[in-house]
């Protein structure tokens, strides 16, 4: 994925500056900054879910293998389905169960032909997300039953159920505890063999763990891109220094 | 844009206050071991200071770094405390070796002058190397690099002398000039290896 | 006890005693309603064409009661629709210039005197036809009903967190799929009660259907564009006419509209409780 000239405005708040990235294949990439930088508003540029606030305004390319996906020419829903999310709140949807929370996206996208192939493919999807022997015995449990880290895992599931391209996450593990949050780390580092994952952090040290590559975002500039083992011994920027020293922040 | 003081910073300055108690002691140590032969016993007690000190700051070093996690100046900082601890450990160990090869000279008839210049260096390359790391003044570090082909140099041309004395002087005397002139050169390394260290912390580049 | 907490007390004391002085109204309308009225129903009752004004026959509210549940269905299925699309749009698009107007004049629709309204349908429906008919007065209703489901739709729509629209959205579903298969459902009670409010008013609503509905008082339903009876209305007319019989059927039919209207309060009461919990 390669993002060009990315600006962003909300009204006429300039919170995106002139953003060039290059995300390679198979990688954690993480995006990390104080709050208000602008990482979720740059993530969400990424799968055009920014267009859910009206007063959003794009401009430049996300190019993802080769298609610019704010080409005229592009279906927004195309583009989504490239691309699986995961937020900062666990939202798995409150009155489905699990197995529909899974099932959902594949189902009303017709990405399934019969409900064998449905159901073999939500197990699939909640095995990847190292859920299935939590939920197997009971899957029409609501998903609100469920605890918080299992929530969020149920919530990797179904964005990996439409088999995207890429994994979004938003500060996936901020309202988890620490073993729940762990345990989505060690999730990611598994994902990342299909998948390519990008993730948004305001902690430092999460990134440090788990990322391949790091981008330094303030107040709406990239500051620093680099791989993580350099930008965590010795970063070349003496803001992102500050950042990751938890000087600023 | 506000900065924020940390925890860590208090630590931090513990860290750098350990290190220049050593720093000072291994100038002491140094400047015994030469010029006062009758204090052996002395210097090796304040060598085994340093070596007590050293065990402190890995401890309080590793503390550090499980506590809070460093990353980038304050993990590299953190690293060179470390080593430099280790290398003026060193450095009060070879200092020790000096004062009891001293005890075990000759008297009379053994003239020590060959090595009044090479330790001049040395002990100021330590001098310059500890003031370098505490200040992170680069240049200074970067100096007493370069002063190591100097003793190098020394080193060489000494033992070459003492070569040439061969059967001419006491072999006890030939001996304690020799080891003294060798533990000289390795504390030269140290000196050394604190510039490198220092350039570490500074600049992350090795 | 000291002074203060004396003091206290005694205000305490007057502000419980005004609270129930303010809900006694209600319940003194209830009991007299169902003492009244509850000595008149029975399950003939319901289904019986009216007695005639002098005597002591038996007789029903049956064509008014099938009128008012052939109207509130007609009302629901037509007001329901369009509030709860209305509804969709004022929240998704509230930062539309053509929403805030929406909005504007769905409050001004709430406060509208609902006979204009029944004025209305006489001329677009009713002239037209030349006949008092079903159809305009479910169409006068459906428009009363409007703005109370759109206005509730709305809040049941932007009480779904942000988080969960974005969910939704993510799995790259098209908008009326995402709004309609997976957010309706987190929406559901919300929604279910924005109906619930409406059917209530369509079901006690009398001033639409004066000009609407004629009101067949011995006839049962024969066509949407034939007359029909509701019970507020038959209520309205037996109370004003001057035979002592009638007026034991206006009791009844009071009684059967109240249970009707406290059914549907205390399900949409359950919806809610059921929804926090």
């Amino acid at each position: 994925m390669e993002i060009c000239d990315l600006n962003v405005w909300y009204g006429g708040n300039h919170v995106l500056k002139n953003i060039n990235l290059k995300i390679p294949k198979n990688v954690i990439f993480a995006i990390m900054g104080p709050s208000g930088c602008g990482k979720s508003t740059l993530l969400r540029a990424m799968n055009r879910l920014l267009e859910l606030n009206p007063t959003a305004k794009v401009s430049g390319q996300v190019m993802v293998d080769g298609i610019n996906i704010y080409s005229d020419k592009i279906d927004v829903t195309w583009v989504r389905r490239q691309f699986g999310m995961v937020f900062q709140i666990p939202n798995p949807f409150p009155h489905l169960s699990i197995y529909d929370n899974v099932a959902i996206g594949p189902k009303l996208n017709g990405l399934t032909k019969s409900k064998s192939e449905l159901d073999q493919l939500v197990r699939w999807a909640l095995e990847k997300a190292y859920l299935w022997d939590e939920v197997k015995d009971d899957l029409r449990r609501p998903a609100a039953a469920l605890s918080g880290g299992q929530q969020q895992r149920l919530c990797i599931a179904r964005a990996i159920a439409l088999k995207p391209r890429i994994i979004l996450m938003d500060e996936p593990t901020a309202n988890l505890d620490p073993v729940a949050a762990m345990k989505i780390e060690e999730l990611m580092l598994e994902l990342k063999e299909d998948y390519t994952i990008v993730i948004v952090t305001h902690n430092p040290q999460q990134a440090a763990r788990v990322s391949d590559y790091v981008a330094f975002l303030y107040l709406g500039e990239l500051v620093e891109v680099g791989e993580t083992s350099q930008v965590f011994t010795r970063p070349i920027n003496k803001l992102t220094e500050k950042y990751v020293v938890g000087r600023i922040g | 844009m506000r900065e924020i003081s940390r925890p860590l910073d208090q630590g931090l300055m513990k860290l750098r206050n350990m290190i220049n108690d050593m720093r000072i002691l291994v100038r002491k140590t140094l400047e015994s071991a030469y010029s006062d032969k009758a204090t052996a016993k002395r210097v090796r007690e304040m060598s085994n200071e340093l070596l007590f000190l050293m065990d402190e700051v890995s401890d309080f070093a590793v503390q550090l770094m499980a506590r809070y996690q460093p990353v980038a100046t304050d993990l590299r900082e953190i690293k060179s405390a470390i080593q430099v601890a280790y290398d003026f450990s060193r450095i009060g160990r070879y200092a020790a070796n000096i004062s009891e090869t001293y005890s075990m000279m000759p008297g009379e008839g053994c003239d020590t002058s060959m090595l009044q210049d090479m330790f001049r260096i040395v002990f100021e390359m330590v001098d310059e190397a500890g003031r370098a790391y505490v200040e992170k003044d680069l240049a200074l570090a970067e100096k007493v690099r370069r002063r190591d082909d100097e003793v190098d140099g020394l080193y060489a041309e000494c033992i070459k002398q003492l070569i040439q004395m061969g059967g001419k002087i006491d072999i006890k005397c030939l001996l304690s000039l020799a080891l003294t002139l060798r533990y000289l050169e390795r504390i030269a390394d140290h000196a050394v290896y604190i510039a490198d260290s220092t350039i570490y912390t500074i600049t992350g580049r090795k | 006890m000291s002074f203060r907490k004396i003091k206290e007390r005694i205000m305490l004391g007057l502000i419980a005693i005004l609270a129930l002085l303010s809900a006694v109204p209600i319940f003194a309308i209830i009991f007299s309603v169902y003492f009244e009225g509850m000595k008149h129903v029975s399950l003939s009752f319901l289904i019986d064409l009216p007695p005639p004004p002098i005597g002591d026959k038996a007789g029903g509210i049956g064509p008014a009661l099938a009128g008012s549940l052939i109207l509130i269905a007609l009302a629901l299925a037509i007001g329901g629709t369009i509030g709860f699309f209305t509804g969709l749009f004022l929240s998704e698009f509230s930062h539309t210039k053509l929403a805030q107007q929406t909005q504007m004049i769905l409050q001004i629709m709430v406060e509208f005197p609902t006979i204009i309204v029944g004025l209305f349908a006489y001329t677009v429906l009713v002239l037209p036809l030349k006949r008092f008919n079903a159809l305009a007065g479910a169409f006068a209703l459906a428009i009363v009903i409007i703005p109370y489901i759109a206005l509730n739709v709305k809040e049941a729509y932007k009480s779904i967190s942000f988080t969960l629209k974005e969910a939704a959205f993510s799995l790259g579903l098209s908008a009326p799929t995402a709004y309609l298969r997976v957010l309706l459902g987190a929406a559901k009670s919300g929604v279910l009660t924005a109906l619930l409010i409406g059917m209530a008013k369509a079901a006690g609503e009398t001033a639409p259907l004066l000009f609407t509905i004629l009101g067949s008082t011995f006839t049962y339903f024969a066509g949407l564009d034939q007359p029909i009876h509701a019970i507020p209305l038959l209520i309205y007319n037996f109370a004003l006419s001057p035979y002592e019989r009638w007026h034991q059927v206006a009791w009844g039919a009071s009684a059967v509209l109240l249970t009707i209207i406290l059914t549907i309060f205390l399900v949409s009461r359950m919806i809610i409780r059921g929804a926090r919990t």
